[in-house]
């Protein structure tokens, strides 16, 4: 109980620590606009990707009806974050501007 | 997503989960239209994107309102904790994606949008807030289910929640239709019917649904009635049990206040059927004396360990005192609380009356009242003791009436009795407060006289002498005297121990009998000379009465109690010169201190076999019971006569019951053993006779193969009256069959006794009621089936 209760405050804690970094990143545009791409773009495959990890690991400790439930929000959560990176390497890498409708809609 | 969200937060019933859906069906497109309207619809107009952009573009924002609301609906249920709180967080992640969405949408198809703009906060945040909730799930796994017995109606708000959308619906289409043609918003007018549509079906979901509910809630409520029914019936059958039994039961609540108490405890109490039992204390139930045990230690013990057991008393309201074996059970809640005790109490008046006459008969003698031997011999050691001490000396009178036993035999057992009674009245006048008058035994009587010289013990003798001499009793219109014998023995001159001065005044007495004048004072000479003499006079007549064949039987009927046969029994009398029968008592004693005794057992044998050959003859079949002395077991020749006679006359062996007393059986058992074996492989029968005096431990009894067992006559005589007797001859009645033995009681003097054996279930009577004593020609020449009437 106290294990789990740590981990969670960890947790939270470190998704806080990330909020705040990406926050400010956006605010003080430290590198100049490119800076502020990056992190628009990737800095949200981040949280997209460790959220369907976790929705994984929920899927795998629970059984039945559940378990599919968070299966389903784990799926979901890696299409966001495929979404996402698809999103960033048009936008970082090809250099351009995403087309829309795009593979990223999808 | 769509898939996950609604497989966590679909409620268990279907029609609740129809009626669920089609809220959220109607809530989200409600939204749907309000947003459309508001905010994408007149973006979308000015925009020049293509008709697929604008389709995928919107269908975000329209995506995740169906998420959003759909959760936020399964939220709004009766969630459990976590399970709540995990949703609330997914909940929130996915309204922060909606609103990110629709800023995107706002912004992104009016060109507006660019990287690092607010909207990119929603999107992060959301997806860190749907990752801790299932990092949440992943540590707590809640479960999501609606509890079943969570039947509670919904809130009130829920209901009113479809109305009013109904109302915004019917608000937008009039602000729609104020602006411009309703035609020129198609979109808007679909969303609109469908949620109408959605409303309405939702409605029709709860009619059915309180349609079904109302019709369980009358089953339930019948099947609730009949239960009810028969709940009532059950416990008036109960009630009706402990009202019809003997014992007091009732309840007690935790504070001792009763709270029930049935129809005997009320009886046994005092306590009106209707009075009330409010405002009582269990402990005004209660004795004084008993109060303290009931308060500290019979309901604290039931507390403590479930139930309390002993006996008390309980005070009914006339004040008498009722002792009870008290049972005092605790009861729990299911919690383990205590709710309230119960107890059952049975009266045990009777018996405790009978223990505590018990406890007087081992001191006491039942009939006269008097101290007993045992207690008499205790009373005399310790003067005794005295007497050592302190110097002084002290006297012992040992009283026997004569001819009592003649009074007896004349007159009947109860008559002797009454006698004895008024005798040992009569002596206790004669005596100081200090000296002790004990009845030794039949008609014997002892007195103590502590403190008392020979002169003192000689007029006291005097004294009872003259006084029993002088009194009369009346019994049957006649009046009865009767003269005693009185021996004197001083300590310590006469003996300094229990035993001596005891023998030496009974030997004083019997020199008194002898010489018939009043009483004597112990001498050693005349004594033993007088004893002598005795003996030896008693031997010649036996020896004489022997050779002259000058014994004779007489019979007496034994009537079996369930089938009104008739056996008898064959009592030996010794006929004097001058034709007077002598009883047993007077010279058995003498004979069994000398060999003549296995001459007489032969007599009596050889006898008795002779009437039942005699009665066989003549086609009469007769069970005779013979007595046998304690020696018969020594004599060697008796077994093969016997044998040899049961063949030489040809007689049933079964005819033939051989009684034994108790006494004599058990002071050589073994001998008794292989006797009574022998003479039963012959096919006799066997009699333990005057059962329940010897003493004997019921260890003997299941080693002796006797067939009858004859109940002491002394049980008997007053068992009407004496109610320690009918228990004792009640258990020896059951010992008996319990043992395969039948019962016989002696000493049947009236129909009340007769009437109480039957009761009992003793098997077999015999007494002055049923028949007395008579010759073998008189009784057996007639052998009548109503024997028992005509004597």
């Amino acid at each position: 109980m106290v294990a789990t209760t740590r981990r969670l405050t960890l947790l939270a804690a470190a998704m806080a620590a990330y909020a705040l970094l990406f926050v400010s990143w956006l605010a003080l545009r430290p590198f100049g606009k490119t800076s502020v791409e990056a992190m628009s773009d990737l800095g949200m495959v981040v949280p997209a990707a460790a959220g369907a990890g976790l929705a994984f690991l929920a899927a795998a400790r629970s059984t039945g009806r559940v378990r599919a439930a968070w299966f389903f929000i784990a799926a979901a959560l890696a299409s966001w974050s495929f979404a996402e990176m698809t999103w960033s390497t048009y936008e970082l890498f090809l250099g351009q501007e995403t087309p829309f409708p795009s593979i990223a809609d999808v | 997503m769509c898939a996950g969200v609604v497989l966590l937060s679909s409620p268990e019933r279907s029609l609740a989960r129809a009626r669920t859906a089609l809220d959220a069906v109607a809530i989200v497109f409600a939204a749907s239209a309000i947003v459309w309207h508001a905010i994408l619809l007149p973006t979308y107009s000015d925009s020049e994107a293509t008709a697929l952009e604008k389709v995928i573009g919107g269908s975000y924002p329209l995506g995740d309102l169906l998420l959003f609301f759909g959760l936020a609906i399964a939220l709004a249920h009766n969630r459990r904790e976590r399970a709540g709180a995990v949703m609330a967080v997914l909940t929130a992640g996915l309204g922060l994606f909606l609103l990110s969405d629709l800023g995107y949408a706002y912004l992104g198809l009016s060109g507006a949008y660019s990287a690092g703009s607010p909207v990119d906060l929603g999107w992060t945040f959301g997806y860190l807030l749907m990752g801790y909730s299932a990092a949440l799930h992943a540590e707590w796994r809640p479960d999501y289910a609606v509890p079943r017995d969570d039947l509670r109606p919904p809130a009130a708000w829920r209901q009113a929640v479809p109305l009013g959308l109904a109302a915004l619906m019917f608000g937008q289409l009039i602000l729609i239709g104020s602006r411009a043609s309703l035609l020129e918003d198609i979109p808007s007018l679909i969303l609109v019917g469908i949620v109408l549509v959605a409303v309405l079906a939702r409605q029709a979901v709860v009619l059915y649904d309180n349609a079904g509910l109302n019709g369980a809630l009358v089953a339930a409520g019948k099947m609730l009635e009949t239960k009810v029914r028969e709940r009532t019936q059950e416990l008036s059958r109960l009630v009706s049990i402990l009202e019809a039994t003997t014992d007091l039961v009732g309840t007690l609540d935790i504070e001792g206040s009763p709270l029930y108490l049935n129809r005997a405890g009320r009886r046994m109490l005092g306590i009106g059927e209707n009075e009330e039992l409010t405002g009582w204390n269990v402990l005004d139930l209660y004795p004084a004396w008993a109060g303290p045990t009931i308060e500290r230690r019979a309901l604290p013990g039931a507390l403590e360990s479930g139930s309390w057991q002993g006996e008390t008393a309980v005070l009914a309201q006339d004040g008498k005192e009722i002792p009870v074996s008290q049972v005092i059970l605790a009861h729990r809640a299911s919690d383990g609380s205590p709710q309230f005790f119960s107890t059952i109490a049975r009266d045990i008046s009777e018996r405790k009356e009978f223990e505590s006459k018990l406890v007087r008969l081992a001191s006491h003698d039942a009939l006269t009242d008097l101290f007993n031997r045992r207690r008499f011999e205790e009373e005399v050691e310790r003067e005794l003791a005295r007497v050592k001490r302190f110097k002084s000396q002290a006297a012992v009178l040992f009283v026997d009436l004569d001819r009592f036993k003649y009074i007896n035999d004349s007159l009947g057992h109860r008559t002797g009795d009454e006698l004895l009674v008024q005798v040992a009245h009569a002596l206790r006048g004669q005596l100081r407060e200090t000296d002790v008058l004990a009845r030794l035994g039949g008609d014997e009587f002892g007195v103590l006289l502590a403190q008392s010289s020979r002169a003192d013990a000689e007029t006291a003798a005097a004294r009872v002498v003259t006084a029993v001499r002088d009194y009369r009793m009346i019994a049957d219109g006649q009046a009865v005297s009767v003269t005693t014998s009185v021996g004197v023995a001083v300590a310590p001159k006469h003996g300094t121990t229990v035993e001596d001065l005891l023998a030496h005044a009974d030997m004083a007495m019997y020199q008194a009998k002898e010489n018939g004048n009043g009483f004597r004072l112990y001498s050693r000479d005349s004594v033993t000379e007088a004893a002598f003499s005795a003996q030896l006079m008693w031997e010649q007549r036996i020896r004489q009465a022997l050779e002259e064949d000058r014994f004779v039987l007489l019979v007496q009927p034994i009537q079996n109690l369930r089938t009104g046969d008739v056996q008898y029994e064959a009592l030996l009398r010794m006929v004097d010169k001058d034709g007077k029968l002598i009883l047993p008592q007077e010279f058995l004693p003498v004979a069994e201190r000398t060999d003549l005794i296995h001459a007489i057992d032969r007599w009596a044998v050889h006898q008795a076999i002779k009437v039942i050959a005699a009665c066989e003859a003549r086609g009469q079949a007769v069970h005779l019971e013979v007595n046998l002395s304690g020696k018969a077991f020594a004599d060697e020749g008796l077994l093969p006569l016997i044998r040899r006679e049961i063949k030489s006359t040809g007689i049933a062996a079964s005819s033939l019951i051989f009684e034994i007393t108790e006494t004599a059986a058990i002071a050589n058992i073994n001998g008794a053993r292989q006797f009574i074996d022998a003479l039963k492989s012959t096919g006799c029968g066997f009699a333990l006779d005057d059962f329940g005096v010897g003493f004997s431990s019921l260890y003997y009894l299941k080693h002796l193969p006797v067939d009858y067992l004859k109940i002491d006559g002394s049980f008997i005589r007053n068992l009407p009256n004496d109610v320690s007797d009918q228990h004792l001859v009640r258990s020896m009645v059951e010992l008996a069959h319990g043992l395969g033995k039948q019962t016989i009681a002696e000493w049947v003097e009236d129909e009340g006794t007769l009437e109480l054996l039957r009761q009992f279930g003793v098997d077999y009577a015999q007494g002055y009621f049923l028949g007395k004593p008579a010759p073998i020609d008189a009784t057996l020449g007639v052998l009548l089936p109503d024997m028992a009437k005509a004597a």
